[in-house]
């Protein structure tokens, strides 16, 4: 039988369901060496800021148990860099290109997405949900009204699919991602870190020289899966799901729960050929489910007790 | 790339240390001294990041290469249950190496600890030379062997933490006395980043050049994620370098500038 992996978001038709997560994969240039890039669905490469920021000091990141701490605080060359410099490589593959924009103000969002709505790439996600810097970006994500004014301004400042990227370090997630849809999102991605400690007790310190990090990784998974469950509940826009998938096992978990496409982040760390495995594994799932495209499965749990 | 490899031997060096030969064609053929392996160290993924090792010997005709790692933590104690025969997942060879140029009739390598190990491999590699070797160990149980040095026919200079073996104190004091650290065309350095940044210096006052192989906590290991982040001043101002990919062996005055 023939199946169709290809999905659409936002009018944008990816490959594959899998996408490599932002922050895992630079600008594809490294993971390009260890798998064919025409096999992702899509990649959304590194925060990018308006202007190249050095991110935190080391350590950066600790081992957790089935998971990570990062706090690399969105180390990155600049939007105008990435433009000149990533974009044009990048487009010799298929894979789809999202750029994910991180600001300290509502006015930084703006001038990133009109000048991105100018370049070569075919979906903006906005990043509200980054844990590890100091100005902006979680602070918007944290509440459905600053979600919602971010949304709102770079909804206008381009015609691009907008894609919502929201925090899991907030009560109720489902109304982050309402404000998302209401402010004109085409898509919302989720879940982001979520917001950790490890102290070393010799030393009495946090073992980040950030003091905190982000957690990722299958330690996360379950409550990512949770939450794309609930954010399925409350919004009508398509969802990309992501949090700890290391197989298709886990990311047909996300799909199930509601998600139209997944991102694979931390994982490649492990397997660097972790998306393309995902990729593959999704595609037999069809085949011997007797199932020809993803559509039918995205949403299609069936809760215990109903 | 990464490679399903094999393990041929594994030997209990000292104490804690374990020296393991690897059977990968493409990175025996590839390795360069100062390169590193990406390593996992848990068959069943008990670990989720690998941990870097560095090659310490690499036959290219044989096919096979080595590491020699301490048991620190979990990882590295993992590693040190495989067997001959076991297979495991290595990603390599990664980084950017030790610049060696053929024209160096003299060279000084520095190392303390583990730092040791990717130094022995260019110690092999360098030739027909006059080679000083600086070693600083933490006891004498510590003290591990290191077949290129020993056979290199290198003057090799000791220190302990302890004095159990060796120089009693640091291995840059040996360093500073009984040499002139500038009279050398390069001097290789490879240990915990104070032994590093004070053998630098010594190297700085002294008129000469250096080379330093950094450590920093990795998560991809290939530059993709930017976690291992080193900040290296160039004649191009200051750069932010991953580790990883651009070193691990940085210009040792890059690195540790002159504090002015
Ligand atoms: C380029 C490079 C080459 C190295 N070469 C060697 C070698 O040849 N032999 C050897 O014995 N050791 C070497 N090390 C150090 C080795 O990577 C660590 O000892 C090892 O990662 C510790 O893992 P663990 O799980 O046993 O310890 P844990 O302390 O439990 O590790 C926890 C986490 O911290 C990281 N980590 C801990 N110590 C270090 C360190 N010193 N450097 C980088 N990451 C660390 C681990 O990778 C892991 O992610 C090298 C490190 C680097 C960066
Ligand atoms: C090292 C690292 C860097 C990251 N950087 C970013 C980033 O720049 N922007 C972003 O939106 N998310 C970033 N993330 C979050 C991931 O994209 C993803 O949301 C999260 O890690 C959960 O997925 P995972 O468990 O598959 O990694 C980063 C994650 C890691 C581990
Ligand atoms: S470890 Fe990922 S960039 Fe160096």
């Amino acid at each position: 039988m023939h199946v169709n992996t290809g999905v659409s978001i936002a009018g944008v038709r990816l490959a594959n369901p899998v996408i490599a997560a932002s922050g895992t994969y630079g600008f594809g240039r490294e993971y390009g060496e260890y798998v064919d890039l025409n096999k992702l669905g899509g990649i959304s490469v590194k925060g990018l800021t308006l202007e190249p920021r050095a991110g935190n000091r080391t350590p950066r990141i600790a081992e957790t148990p089935a998971g990570m701490l990062n706090s690399v605080g969105l180390q990155n060359p600049g939007v105008e860099a990435f433009i000149r410099d990533e974009i044009p490589w990048l487009r010799k593959y298929s894979l789809k290109i999202m750029a994910n924009i991180a600001g300290n103000s509502v006015a930084d969002y703006i001038q990133m997405a009109e000048r991105l709505d100018e370049a070569d790439i075919d979906m903006i996600e906005v990043n509200v949900s980054c844990p590890n810097v100091r100005q902006g970006c979680i602070s918007f994500g944290s509440t459905p009204a600053g979600v919602a004014e971010v949304t709102l301004a770079v909804r206008k400042a381009t015609k691009k699919p907008v894609v919502v990227k929201l925090t899991p370090n907030v009560s109720d997630i489902s109304s982050t991602a309402m404000a998302a849809e209401a402010g004109g999102a085409d898509a919302v991605s989720l879940i982001n870190t979520i917001t950790g400690m490890v102290i070393d007790v010799n030393t009495r310190r946090p073992l980040l020289y950030n003091n905190t990090g982000g957690l990722s990784g299958p330690a996360i998974r379950p409550v990512a899966v949770r939450m794309v469950h609930e954010v399925y509940k409350a919004v009508g826009i398509p969802i990309i799901g992501m949090g700890g998938i290391t197989s298709a096992e886990d990311a047909l978990q996300f799909i199930i729960a509601g998600a139209s496409a997944v991102m694979v982040g931390t994982w490649n760390f492990n397997n660097p050929r972790a998306c393309i495995e995902v990729a593959d594994g999704i595609e037999c799932y069809l085949k011997e489910n007797g199932m020809q495209c993803i559509g039918r499965l995205t949403g299609c749990l069936e809760l215990n007790g109903e | 790339m990464n490679e399903n490899a094999r393990v041929v031997s594994m030997e209990n060096l000292c104490k804690n240390s374990f020296l393991m030969r690897i059977e990968e064609k493409r990175i025996a053929s590839l390795a360069r001294p100062g390169q590193f392996v990406n390593v996992l160290c848990s068959r069943d993924n008990k670990l989720l990041l690998r941990r870097p090792i560095s090659i310490m010997d690499a036959d290219a005709s044989g096919g096979t290469f080595d590491i020699a790692f301490e048991v620190r933590g979990e990882g590295t104690r993992l590693l040190s249950g495989f067997r001959p025969g076991d297979m495991l997942d290595v990603m390599g060879p990664l980084g950017n190496g030790f610049e060696f140029n053929e024209s160096y009739r003299r060279i000084a390598v520095v190392g303390g600890g583990i730092g040791i190990y990717p130094l022995n491999f260019l110690v092999k590699r360098s030739g027909d030379i006059e080679i000083d070797v600086f070693m600083g160990y933490r006891c004498s149980d510590a003290v591990m062997p290191c077949r290129g040095i020993e056979e290199g026919g290198c003057n090799v200079y000791l220190s302990t933490d302890d004095g159990s073996a060796g120089h009693r104190g640091f291995i840059t004091e040996v360093f500073e006395k009984n040499n002139a650290p500038g009279k050398y065309d390069m001097v290789y350095i490879c240990g915990p980043v104070q032994m590093a940044e004070r053998a630098a210096g010594l190297v700085r006052r002294a008129g000469g050049r250096c080379q330093v192989s950094m450590e920093e906590r990795m998560g991809c290991g290939i530059g993709a994620c930017l976690v291992c982040s080193c900040e290296v001043k160039t004649k191009d101002g200051t750069l932010r370098k991953t580790v990883c990919k651009d070193g691990p062996v940085f210009d040792g005055f890059e690195v540790f500038p002159e504090v002015e």
